[in-house]
């Protein structure tokens, strides 16, 4: 993933470029859609699970009020990100980098705790990858994405200490640009998933 | 007129540094060239590991009641005779020839991301030494090459659980192919973004060279499929070692997941396999008839056609496990479209031949021998998509017969076409003429006497993978016969090796343009220097070289393009 | 890319096609080029023109005063620059699986390495 970014041959891109989008950004944008199409066929392995068994028991033991905060704290890291930081270093403001990345690195690091006392809760009550096939499903799915999260924290960390030495201008800020993709991607994967995993079972009623 | 400058820094001085030391120059190197060369000569080595590997099976089954290998010693044997032939062959092989060729096709300097380049590579060459050293351990991989669960569940001993393939056997198989997923996707999307965006002035995707047309498609391929072989070999990891049950039917799950998981990367798969060497004989073919290629649009998008085909196939490898009779419809259905396509392709090939001044050097040869033998396979293809038919072979030697057909008759034919083509630009030498026909010879005689009977035997109904056979059942003399054509096949390989060797010691100088060729590679040196042209070349129509050579008769004064 | 009708309108003998072999061996640092000069900024501060026979002065302008290099120097254009982090990174990755199935210690290794590796790659200028 890191290895994407930041590794276009400028001087070919200025000859034959005609003003459209870099070579690391069309670089990330293939491979988030590599990425993304692992999580179709999880989902779609998810669902074809869940309809083979016809849908019995593919209900969490646990309350969903509780994850769909989380959701909306992990929805809303995408705003600072794009609205302060990306705005700012557009414009050249590196304070507003720093304090729009270092929201977003907060929410998202809150997300990912939520996940692991999610977790640790439903084990306590019995429910783990082992006890039976929904629980192999859910904490697979989820769990991919909350490695996918935890990248893409690592990422913007990366981004926020060369961010804090200054290696930013209003010019050169792919590994900023690159970091904000991929967590709006980790982001809007999160919206499928939570939608199967968390809202389905209620649609069955 | 050219002018090209480097201002440098004030002069330091200069130690040689590790990255120009012989070993440190190909172990850091970040140049296209190098890098599809280290790709071409690593996968060629472990195209002599699977053909050795694929002797050991024919020893073994040329007598009945063979006892060459024991029983577990084969499952392994077979299991990566597969695996290498696929993983660490042919794909590495055209990752290596698009490599080294694309650029240059396309006019630009390097692929656009140089050192995920040569991660890809590096990947490849370490996780194919990954999956053999399994060997060392005595664990070589033992499920198939598609590694069909349950068959290949629960690493650990388990509550309500058949250790099938209960050592790290499996384990080999699984996270080596992650780990040349990893480098598929790497190269993949590394040539869709060169391809995209680094073409010279005047090239437009209209204008393309086939082969990277067929790159191009084959690497949307590699990006859109190998995610379902991640997913697929990623939930078997977590079966065997964390006690999930996503392929376990006591607890619900269901093996037939792994299926679909699996062929929706491999029906792709064979399209990765087999599209690259559709488009190296759309290159060969029109230079060596001094023509241009038939119908350059339909021979493109054909290809895009059956790439978009392709995903919708995956299931007719599985019409044997009792799917719903819509789906079988269906499935049946879409497989034989893809004909439609193919067929439009060995027409534009046969008319490109029509009325040319043929000449039948090697690499004219492996490309005729390819339509030939491709022809074959994909016609005993479209008859396994016929679902009666397909219940009375499926899994015996007619599938073998027909995978061949279309991977060594199809794609090793055309990998030797292109060697044979591409050889010169590479080396500066010439590849002998004299061998390079006598193992053209060789190899279409071994081809067709190790698989053609292969048909024959499956239809007598004996099953693909068995470990050897009663001397009763009517199977000796076709197995001894595929036996003595493996042999020759291998002779024919043995050939080769002499060829190259010394070819590369002693050939014959082949100047920049031996071929009297049409696309923009033949406008370098022989080798090209590391930055490939020192000018970027402009393009007016499909044939830049041609139009060059022969300015009154330029397509672009000729054609509209 | 270049526009594709401009390419059709432009007689051949302008050398707006193919630049001729002749041409190419020349020696390069010529002072007579006049046609577009494309410069190009490298990371590692070379500078680089790729020129064409081509009036187009409004992209001539850019070079400023074109720097004409010591004959014996000016030829490469552009090459990548070598790298051994792709090298180690891959041993790495491979390093990590080994030890997946053989033993915990390969895998600590495989993945400091990676760590060494990612650093490395991250940090290398060029």
């Amino acid at each position: 993933m890191s290895v994407a970014y930041r590794e276009g041959i400028p001087a070919l891109e200025q000859v034959h470029d005609e003003g459209g989008r870099s070579l690391g950004w069309w670089g990330m944008m293939f491979f988030i859609a590599s990425e993304a199409l692992i999580f179709a066929n999880l989902i779609a392995a998810y669902l074809y699970l869940e309809i083979r068994q016809g849908g019995h028991g593919w209900r969490l033991p646990s309350e969903i009020w509780y994850p769909l905060i989380n959701t909306i704290i992990l929805l809303g890291s995408s705003a600072p990100i794009h609205y302060i930081a990306a705005r700012g270093i557009e414009k050249g403001s590196q304070r507003r980098l720093i304090w729009g990345l270092l929201a977003t690195i907060v929410m998202g690091a809150i997300f990912l705790g939520g996940q692991v006392y999610e977790y640790s809760s439903l084990i306590s009550q019995g429910f783990t990858p082992q006890s039976q096939l929904f629980g192999s499903a859910f904490f697979t799915l989820t769990g991919f994405h909350g490695l996918h999260v935890t990248v893409g924290l690592i990422f913007l960390l990366i981004v926020f200490v060369r961010a804090l030495n200054g290696h930013f201008t209003k010019e050169r800020h792919f590994a900023f640009q690159a970091g904000e993709m991929y967590w709006h991607f980790v982001d809007a994967v999160w919206i499928f998933v939570f939608s199967i995993v968390y809202l389905l079972p209620l649609l069955r009623g | 007129m050219a002018t090209s400058t480097i201002v440098e820094r004030p002069a330091l001085v200069r130690q040689k540094r590790f990255s120009e030391t012989y070993i440190g120059q190909w172990l850091t190197t970040t140049d296209h060239k190098k890098i599809g060369i280290m790709y071409m000569v690593t996968a060629f080595f472990f195209f002599v590991v699977g053909g050795l590997e694929a002797l050991l099976i024919r020893t073994q089954l040329a007598l009945p009641d063979g006892k060459v290998l024991d029983p577990q010693t084969y499952n392994e044997i077979f299991t990566m005779h597969g695996t290498t032939m696929i993983f660490l062959f042919v794909m590495p092989m055209f990752t290596g020839l698009g490599n080294y060729v694309v650029p240059l096709m396309i006019g630009a300097r390097d692929m656009a991301f140089p050192r995920l380049n040569a991660f890809g590579y590096w990947i490849v060459l370490f996780g194919g030494l990954f999956l053999q050293s399994s060997f060392l351990f005595h664990a070589a991989p033992d499920g198939g090459w598609f590694a069909y669960a349950p068959l290949t569940e629960c690493g650990v001993q388990g509550v309500n659980c058949i250790p099938a393939t209960p050592s790290i056997n499996m384990d080999f198989w699984a996270l080596g192919v992650l780990l040349l997923g990893i480098s598929s996707i790497a190269g993949a999307l590394n040539f869709v973004v060169t391809i995209f965006k680094l073409r010279a002035p005047g090239m437009t995707i209209n204008r393309m060279p086939l082969f990277v047309w067929m790159t191009l498609v084959t690497s949307f391929l590699l990006l859109f499929a190998l995610p379902s072989l991640t997913a697929a070999s990623g939930l078997l990891l977590l079966d065997r070692h964390l006690g999930t049950h996503f392929y376990q039917a006591a607890f619900n799950g269901d093996p037939l997941l792994w299926q679909h998981l699996f062929w929706s990367f491999g029906h792709p798969e064979v399209y990765i396999l087999i599209l690259p060497a559709f488009g190296i004989v759309s290159e060969v073919l029109p230079v060596f008839s001094r023509k241009p290629i038939f119908g350059y649009t339909f021979v493109a998008w054909s290809g895009v056609a059956i790439g978009f085909l392709s995903f919708t196939v995956w299931a007719h490898h599985m019409f044997a496990v009792g799917l719903p009779v819509v789906a079988q419809a269906f499935f049946a259905t879409s497989t034989t479209l893809i004909a439609i396509p193919t067929a439009v392709k060995i027409f534009n090939w046969l008319a490109t031949l029509y009325g040319g001044k043929l000449s039948f050097k090697t690499p004219m040869l492996f490309a005729l021998g390819f339509v030939a033998m491709f022809l074959i396979g994909g016609l005993n293809g479209v008859a396994l998509a016929i679902v009666p038919f397909d219940y009375q072979v499926t899994d015996s030697y007619f599938v073998i017969a027909h995978l061949h057909y279309v991977l060594f008759g199809g794609a090793v034919f055309a990998i030797f076409a292109a060697i044979f083509y591409w050889f010169p630009k590479m080396t500066g030498k010439l590849l002998n003429e004299r061998l390079g026909q006598i193992q053209f010879w060789l190899m279409l005689i071994g081809v067709n006497v190790t698989f053609f009977p292969m048909h024959i035997l499956g239809l007598l109904g004996m099953p693909r993978r068995i470990y050897t056979y009663a001397p009763d059942l009517g199977w000796n003399e076709l197995n001894l016969l595929e036996t003595v054509g493996a042999f020759i096949i291998a002779a024919a390989i043995l050939v080769f090796l002499f060829n190259f060797v010394t070819s590369l010691r002693q050939g014959q100088p082949a100047g920049s343009d031996p071929w009297d060729a049409f696309t923009l590679e033949w406008d370098t040196a022989s080798p090209p220097e590391p930055y490939n042209f020192k000018t970027i070349p402009v393009v007016r129509s499909r044939r830049p070289f041609y139009d060059k050579k022969n300015p009154e008769t330029a397509d672009w004064k000729v054609a509209v393009h | 890319m270049i526009n594709e009708e401009e390419q059709k309108d432009r007689p051949p003998t302008e050398g707006g096609g193919l630049q001729g072999q002749e041409e190419e061996k020349r020696e390069s640092g010529n002072p007579g080029s006049t046609g577009m000069q494309q410069q190009l900024q490298s990371e590692s501060g070379e500078t680089m023109q790729v020129g064409e026979e081509k009036p187009q002065p409004e992209t001539a302008e850019k070079t400023g005063d074109p720097p004409q290099g010591r004959p014996s120097r000016a030829r490469v254009p552009h090459s990548p620059h070598p790298s051994l982090w792709p090298f180690v990174l891959a041993l790495a990755i491979a390093l990590v699986c080994l030890g997946v199935v053989t033993h915990p210690a390969v895998l600590v290794i495989g993945v400091l390495l990676i760590v060494v590796a990612a650093v490395g790659w991250g940090l290398e200028r060029y």
